[in-house]
């Protein structure tokens, strides 16, 4: 079974193609713009990862990250900032479920973190769609 | 603690947004080379995945002058902790000093050594290795150096070693014998000591005010 991917940025030229690289390794994507759709997403079917911008516009990511919280405790997310330093801010988000990386990321970097994170949250390896 | 400045913000801003021009390109060069991949037949195979490669490449590069950058915008704000890792600010300045380096024959190599966190605010240790390659540079450049941050008698410092070049009896003379180096300055003592017999490998001590 695929691995549900929900994929939040605002930089679309950036999360589409992210999304796509990550359809070839098949895995399943889902994509929004916003933190208002990204937190409706997961209120619609809870994906297995998510992928957080921590800047966009509506709902911070701060924000976003708290209702999907509210909604799906130990929610595994990865948030994604273009911004450095601010892993330490974040830092109160990080547990065994969450984890910050700063852009450009390598693919294989994220795929990485993905797998760590179900590992740690599910004991579920994503080793076959990497 | 003084706030950012306008430029500091702006520059910041600037920055974040040339992360993610360099995460679109890193993903859709990424995202070519994967349909490279898949498509076994096609012409050029090789140059075309040469060329992807070169990309990413290059992406990493601008990244790492992305966080040269940021590190140069939080200098003397409140982000600036007035400690850093040694090793990486060095790096950093192998990255952001290429340029500078060139005009005077000079190439900059990063040690990768380990993490190290010093006692200094990381704009002290880019002036002192400003001062380093300067010194360099005023004996005629035309030599390879190596740089990294490390411990040498129970003291953090950065290693400058002379590794090639024409020039590096001269250079390695500089060094030896910088009046720059070889004083106090704003309570931080920067002896630049040839390290044992190793007659080109220099120590630069980064201590903080007050433990010279």
């Amino acid at each position: 079974m695929a691995i549900r991917i929900l994929l939040a940025d605002d930089e679309r030229d950036f999360v589409d193609t992210l999304a796509e690289r990550l359809k070839i390794r098949d895995f399943e994507v889902r994509v929004v713009y916003n933190g208002l759709d990204a937190v409706a997403a997961v209120r619609d079917s809870r994906p297995d990862v998510v992928i957080l911008d921590l800047y966009m516009p509506g709902l911070s990511g701060d924000e976003t990250l708290q209702q999907m919280e509210a909604l799906h405790k130990g929610l595994p997310v990865i948030l994604l900032t273009g911004q450095a330093g601010v892993e330490e801010s974040f830092a109160k988000h990080e547990a065994a479920n969450c984890t910050c990386l700063t852009k450009p990321v390598a693919l294989n970097q994220l795929l990485e973190k993905i797998r760590d994170l179900l590992e740690n949250t599910q004991g579920t390896a994503g080793g076959d769609n990497a | 603690m003084p706030e950012q400045t306008s430029l500091a913000r702006l520059l910041s801003s600037a920055v974040h947004d040339l992360r993610n021009v360099l995460a679109v390109v890193r993903e859709s060069s990424g995202l070519t080379g994967d349909l490279v991949l898949i498509q076994e037949n096609i012409a050029k195979r090789d140059r075309m995945l040469g060329a992807v490669e070169e990309i990413q490449s290059q992406v990493v590069k601008g990244a790492l002058l992305a966080d040269a950058m940021d590190l140069l915008a939080q200098a003397g704000t409140e982000c600036d902790k007035g400690s850093c890792d040694a090793n990486h600010v060095c790096n950093l300045f192998c990255c952001m000093a290429q340029r500078m380096a060139r005009a005077s024959r000079i190439r900059l190599e990063h040690a990768q050594n380990q993490d190290l966190e010093v006692p200094l605010p990381p704009q002290r240790v880019l002036d002192l290795l400003v001062q380093v390659m300067d010194i360099c540079s005023k004996a005629g450049g035309n030599v390879d150096l190596k740089l990294g941050a490390d411990y040498r008698q129970n003291s953090v410092g950065i290693l400058v070693e002379v590794v090639a070049g024409d020039n590096m009896q001269a250079v390695a003379l500089a060094l030896s014998q910088s009046p720059l180096l070889n004083e106090a300055t704003r309570g931080i003592k920067n002896l630049l000591t040839p390290w044992r017999k190793a007659q080109r490998l220099y120590f630069l001590p980064l201590q903080g005010s007050g433990q010279a």
